[in-house]
């Protein structure tokens, strides 16, 4: 038997062209395949990590077909009532930044009642069976309604130019429960990298980078992103143990994203600013349907203790031979509360206790962003009406289309601009994955295929000097499976490599990444070594049938 | 026999006397073909199916846009010429063009208009002077129209919301300030269309001040009017609200949708090309002393080339040939419900581009082993020595004084 073997292997390294060329495939099989499989993966921490972090978890679950899925259309394919709604102005959710054109331009869905009005649920049991499913899904920690209402009237004071004192107005703002990663006080280990950043001096508008002198970013951007206070006497952000106290902090950059103001400092004394709030009463029908009425307001008055700006990411563009960066500031026009001191504003606009709260949208918090999209899908088979979308892909979907922060320095002509509802694809990458999956499996058994045709008067000389037709097999075997393992090892190793820096960011435990490797490779020797021994076998008994006699006539 | 009968003659008896190979390529090449048209076919279908399912209108007949004038009214006939210069003169000839005087208030659930219907004048002269009608927003009414000024018909939606009926007293806050407003609800419309400006817009009738004053239009513009309307005035002087079209709308979500189902399919049928690649090198390889032959015969590479290329083509033309049918009795039973095609255009269209798709992928997948029969010499082939396309060493060195004809 070892001599077989011994010869297996001494033959592939002897015709090393032959032998490279079956590595080389079996290599690009297996990364194929390997591709495949890790396509779906997750994202590292730092993805997103600013938008993540302002709205406290990696997962939006909204309300119906703002992200449709293929399933969705299908379906209201074949039930018809399609037709196209506007969001209210006083809908507060992430969709007020991140698809503003769903307030202006309007968006499809087959919802009989059109798009939601007071909170994306319909009741207060809907609402709870919702987030019962969800806090059952594998993977989600924590979920977190996003509530908030809308501010009829209001304002706030501000230094204005000269140091006149300027009224900045609060109209069409919401009051929004903090989440609570942000809150000052929270666990390093709780807040993970979704915690509240340093406070911070204001970075400059725009940083020039010469590329001809070798300069980068990393260089010359001093600051950091993030959700932080700006450096202000006097401002802070909400603590733990703000509690039920009517404590608010506003995002800085959506009061003063007027520039002609001149203004960039809200008057803040030792114990903050009163401020008077319009808001909508809540009226609330016996069957727990809920409504604003805007003609009979209430006025609730909350201090401001602080101001927050949202430095969501940097905006570049290329000036000759210098590259310009715009520091962008998600102007998000949110006050921030504590849960308990917005839940006692619910009450004072007429909410009774146990009634819905107006939520317009939901943030789930995962373990880690390693199966971030894994989740997403099992979320949107455990609550089908509704869209869910991780944030790192509602991120890169708006940032595509020049949202959800205002330009102001970047000329108009390089900015993006885009607009257009969202889909979800939602068989993209299984079929692509099986695509590739069957690419690979081609590839490996015509390669197979080919050496061994290739050989059939080797064969048979081997046949000619004693060997037995399963041992001139074995020998051959023991050649492809060699060069094969090496080939998948190559191919493997790049294709894992890719997803390397997703699993190692993400920290997950020694065990599960060994698990989730193992599984993979498991999978890839399948595709690729397992259909390359399979394809080889038909061709071997077909060339093993020759005789001497009829390879040495060249008889094929 | 003349050269061309000659490879004629031998493309065919190389496609008969090899049953396996042919067999193997005209079943792949049939089932590509019938795949991908009927996946292109089914795609098709699906975006229509989706479109049709949305309702087509999101305001009044074929209008997209609403203006509004807050704080302001202008004289129906007088601000023609304005309209006229800024939009037009085809705005006036809109299907649907509707305005009226509307009021802001704070309601139920936020900002919601009271509109008073105005008069159209669709010339310069005072008899062609038309109401405009409260009926024009709703398809169907529960109760009646308003014929007082503090009367109201709200919108279906609002009043299920707001629990109004019937009968039910509405108080309203003006935005503008002052005293709040009470009405009384004489009906429940259905809003024509699925415009959503329908879901907070209150009819009531018009005021004995009222007149020809007018505010609030429905009208169809284009971006180039938008811009126009816009351009100069005080965003704060002027409201232009413009609807997307949700037929388009659900166009492009069900592209995008079932884009990747499509680009599968196409990707799919590549594996066809790479499937012909393989099946072409092994045949290369089990026919070398063949072509040897040919060779020693006196054909050259071109003839060689044509005698294979034949055997592939007869092979991709009997497999458009069987594929037609087959790809019509599955598109009819299968992807068109039973029905019999309305429309040939619709369903060949994908079988053809499925048909030049497939024979372009083919002639690339062969390109490769029959590139190397035909540059192969004789005594390569019966040897068994390597054939290079381009040799090494004159790619990377260049001539040798050795590679000289002596």
């Amino acid at each position: 038997m070892m001599p077989l073997v011994q010869l297996g292997l001494v033959n592939a390294l002897r015709n090393s062209g032959r032998s490279l060329l079956t590595v080389v495939a079996m290599a690009v099989a297996a990364f194929l395949a390997t591709s495949s499989i890790t396509a779906s993966e997750g994202h590292t921490p730092q993805r997103a990590w600013e938008y993540r972090s302002y709205l406290g978890g990696d997962i939006l679950v909204y309300p119906q077909w703002v992200w449709p899925t293929e399933g969705d259309i299908s379906v209201a394919a074949e039930s018809g009532g399609v037709r196209l709604v506007r969001l209210r102005p006083s809908f507060g959710s992430p969709l007020y930044y991140f698809h503003p054109d769903f307030y202006s331009r309007g968006y499809l869905t087959p919802d009989p009642d059109g798009a939601p009005k007071y909170s994306m649920f319909d009741t207060p049991a809907d609402m709870a069976e919702t987030l019962e499913a969800l806090e059952l899904v594998d993977g989600v920690t924590a979920v977190v309604p996003y509530t908030c209402v809308p501010v009829i009237r209001g304002e706030v004071r501000a230094a204005g130019r000269g140091g006149k004192t300027v009224a900045l107005p609060l109209d069409g703002f919401f009051l929004r429960a903090c989440p609570p990663n942000l809150l000052e006080g929270t666990s390093p280990e709780q807040a993970g990298e979704l915690g509240l950043a340093e406070p911070q001096r204001d970075p400059p508008p725009t940083v020039t980078v010469s590329r001809a002198a070798g300069q980068t970013f990393g260089e010359v951007a001093t600051w950091h992103g993030g959700v932080y206070t700006p450096s202000q006497a006097g401002s802070r952000f909400l603590r733990e143990d703000d509690a039920g106290r009517l404590v608010a902090v506003v995002n800085r950059r959506a009061l003063i994203g007027r520039q002609d103001l001149g203004t960039t400092t809200v008057l803040l004394g030792s114990e903050g600013q009163k401020v008077r709030l319009t808001l909508p009463r809540i009226v609330t029908a016996p069957d727990g349907r809920a409504h604003y009425d805007f003609a009979h307001p209430v006025e609730v008055e909350v201090n401001l203790v602080g101001v927050y700006d949202v430095a969501s990411r940097v905006h570049a563009w290329v000036q000759g031979d210098t590259v310009i960066y715009e520091q962008l500031y998600l102007e998000a026009p949110e006050i921030l509360m504590p849960r308990p001191a917005l839940e006692r504003v619910l009450g004072l606009m007429g909410l009774p206790p146990g009634g819905l709260e107006p939520a317009g949208a939901l943030v789930l918090r995962v373990e880690n962003q390693l199966k971030v999209e894994r989740v997403v899908e099992e979320v949107r088979q455990s609550v089908p009406g509704l869209s869910a979308v991780s944030v790192a892909e509602e991120a890169a979907f708006a940032n595509a289309h020049g949202l959800p922060e205002k330009t102001y320095v970047c000329p108009q002509r390089r900015r993006p601009f885009l607009s257009s509802q969202p889909v979800v694809p939602a068989a993209k990458q299984g079929l692509f994955g099986l695509t590739l999956f069957a690419f690979a499996g081609i590839a490996a058994a015509g390669n197979a295929t080919l050496v061994v045709l290739s050989r059939r008067t080797e064969f048979a000389v081997l046949k000619a000097v004693g060997l037995r037709s399963w041992e001139v097999a074995l020998m051959v075997m023991v050649e492809l499976l060699t060069l094969g393992s090496l080939g998948l090892a190559a191919g493997f190793a790049a294709g894992e490599a890719a997803v390397l820096p997703v699993r190692l960011a993400n920290t997950a435990a020694a065990g599960t990444l060994a698990r989730d490797v193992l599984r993979d490779l498991g999978l890839v020797a399948a595709a690729t070594l397992g259909t390359s021994a399979l394809a080889a076998l038909v061709p071997m008994a077909r060339s093993l049938r020759i005789t001497v006699a009829e390879a040495m006539r060249g008889d094929e | 026999m003349s050269r061309s009968r000659t490879v004629s003659s031998l493309a065919s008896r190389n496609t008969l006397r090899s049953p396996g190979r042919t067999a193997v390529l005209f079943l792949l090449l049939t089932a590509a073909i019938v795949g991908r048209s009927t996946a292109a076919l089914a795609v098709q279908g699906l975006c229509h199916k989706a479109t049709a399912a949305v309702e087509g209108e999101a305001l009044l007949g074929a209008t997209n846009c609403t203006i509004f004038f807050p704080g302001v009214s202008y004289n129906a006939k007088a601000i023609q010429p304005y309209f006229t210069r800024t939009l037009g003169r085809t705005y006036l000839a809109q299907q649907g063009f509707w305005n009226a005087l509307a009021e802001r208030y704070w309601g139920p659930g936020g900002l919601v208009t009271v509109l008073r219907p105005g008069p159209l004048y669709r010339d310069s002269r005072a008899s062609a002077k038309v109401q405009c009608p409260p009926s024009a927003l709703a398809k169907g009414i529960e109760g009646r129209y308003p014929a007082a000024p503090d009367e109201v018909a709200v919108p279906a939606p609002l009043a299920s919301e707001a629990g109004l009926k019937v009968g039910s007293r509405l108080e309203l806050l003006p935005v503008a300030g002052g005293a709040p407003a009470t009405f009384t609800v004489t009906g429940i419309y259905i809003p024509r269309g699925s415009g959503p400006f329908h879901e907070s817009a209150l009819v009531s009738a018009a005021t004995p001040e009222q007149g020809d004053e007018v505010n609030f239009f429905v009208v169809r513009l284009d971006e180039g009017a938008v811009g126009r309307l816009l351009s100069g005035r005080d965003p704060a002087s002027v409201e232009v609200v413009t609807y997307a079209d949700p037929v388009e709308s659900m166009e492009l979500l069900a592209r995008a949708a079932y884009g990747a189902k499509a680009a599968v399919a196409e990707t799919g049928v590549s594996l066809a090309g790479v499937v012909v690649l393989v099946v072409l090198l092994v045949a290369f390889i089990e026919r070398r002393r063949e072509v040897t032959v040919y060779k020693m015969v006196g054909m050259d590479g071109a003839s060689i080339l044509r005698v294979l290329a034949t055997e592939l083509a007869v092979i991709l033309v009997t497999a458009d040939a069987v594929a037609a049918p087959v790809y019509r009795l599955v598109a009819t039973r299968l992807v068109l419900d039973g029905q019999a095609a309305a429309s040939g255009t619709a369903l060949w269209s994908p079988f053809l581009t499925s048909v030049l798709w497939t024979a372009a992928v083919v002639a690339l997948g062969a390109s490769y082993p029959l590139a190397l029969t035909s540059v192969a010499t004789a005594g390569q082939l019966s040897s068994g020595s390597r054939i290079y396309l381009i040799r090494r060493r004159q790619l990377l060195r260049g001539w040798t004084d050795d590679d000289l004809p002596r």
